[in-house]
């Protein structure tokens, strides 16, 4: 009945519909410019089972229980920006092309599970009527809003969110908790346009 | 008044000034600290675990806010 944590089978899933089709779009966007380390699949999920089981003993009330989704979502980015999974072999065009695809496939994969994560949020909360949880799915429809126009002071947001994860990675800094919080704002803004 | 006299009246009054003041400092600190200790110390507590079940939301996944998005504007 209790699902076992982490869950291996819910990460095929994520991997088959999420992780594997971004890799696959990007390999199709760059021909031939990009290799995948060895065992991706694995490494992916032996890393963010790390992660989840550091964030239980360190973080959570009972390392026994579950974290929540913003949580997994950020464990899933870290682990995929920590192993760096994709490597450019060949310039793009002939020019070196400062592309920060990694962290990009990161943030791709934490949005996607975030996004199902609060539709099924939505869906079970009771307390909640039908027609305002329609609307509500609704405006997850197409994935998590992201800050544009005059919300964005400078760049594009999501580089700029790329670059952030880059340099954490780098620098030993990245945390669970600071990208879960992110996440969470995300998702708010998604619920409040 | 000798210069012996007024060289040791001099010096007793710099001892006195130093012991008033040196008093004065440490009344001061200790009612300050008494109103630091008195003030409870915050601890953070750990965070709460979740309910929510990754198999239930796995019905609802899908990739979104891709490349191709980021792209050419596709929506899926």
């Amino acid at each position: 009945m209790g699902e076992m944590h982490p869950d291996r089978d819910s990460y095929e899933m994520i991997w088959d519909k999420v992780i594997r089709k971004e890799i696959d779009n990007y390999q199709s966007s760059y021909v031939n410019c990009i290799e995948l380390i060895p065992n991706v699949k694995e490494e992916i999920w032996k890393k963010y089972v790390s992660l989840n089981v550091y964030c239980k003993n360190n973080y959570m009330k009972s390392p026994e229980g579950k974290i929540d989704r913003h949580k997994v979502a950020a464990c899933y980015m870290i682990a995929i920006a920590m192993l760096r999974p994709m490597r450019f072999v060949q310039k793009i065009d002939n020019k070196e092309v400062p592309l920060a695809i990694n962290e990009m496939l990161a943030i791709t994969v934490g949005l996607s599970l975030v996004r199902a994560f609060a539709i099924a949020a939505i869906k079970e909360n009771d307390s909640i009527n039908k027609e305002d949880a329609d609307i509500l799915v609704a405006k997850f429809e197409d994935g998590i809003k992201i800050p544009e126009g005059n919300l964005v002071n400078h760049g594009v947001y999501l580089e700029n969110y790329a670059n952030e994860i880059y340099f954490a990675a780098s620098e030993g800094k990245i945390s669970v908790l600071s990208l879960a919080h992110e996440l969470y704002l995300l998702e708010v803004i998604t619920r409040i346009s | 008044m000798t210069g012996l006299e007024l060289g040791i009246g001099i010096l007793a009054g710099v001892i006195a000034l130093i012991l008033v003041v040196s008093a004065v400092t440490i009344m001061v600190t200790k009612v300050n600290s008494k109103e630091i200790n008195n003030m409870r110390n915050v601890y953070l507590g750990r965070l709460a675990n979740s309910d929510s079940s990754i198999q239930d939301a796995m019905k609802y996944l899908k990739l979104t806010n891709g490349i191709k998005q980021q792209l050419h504007g596709e929506k899926k």
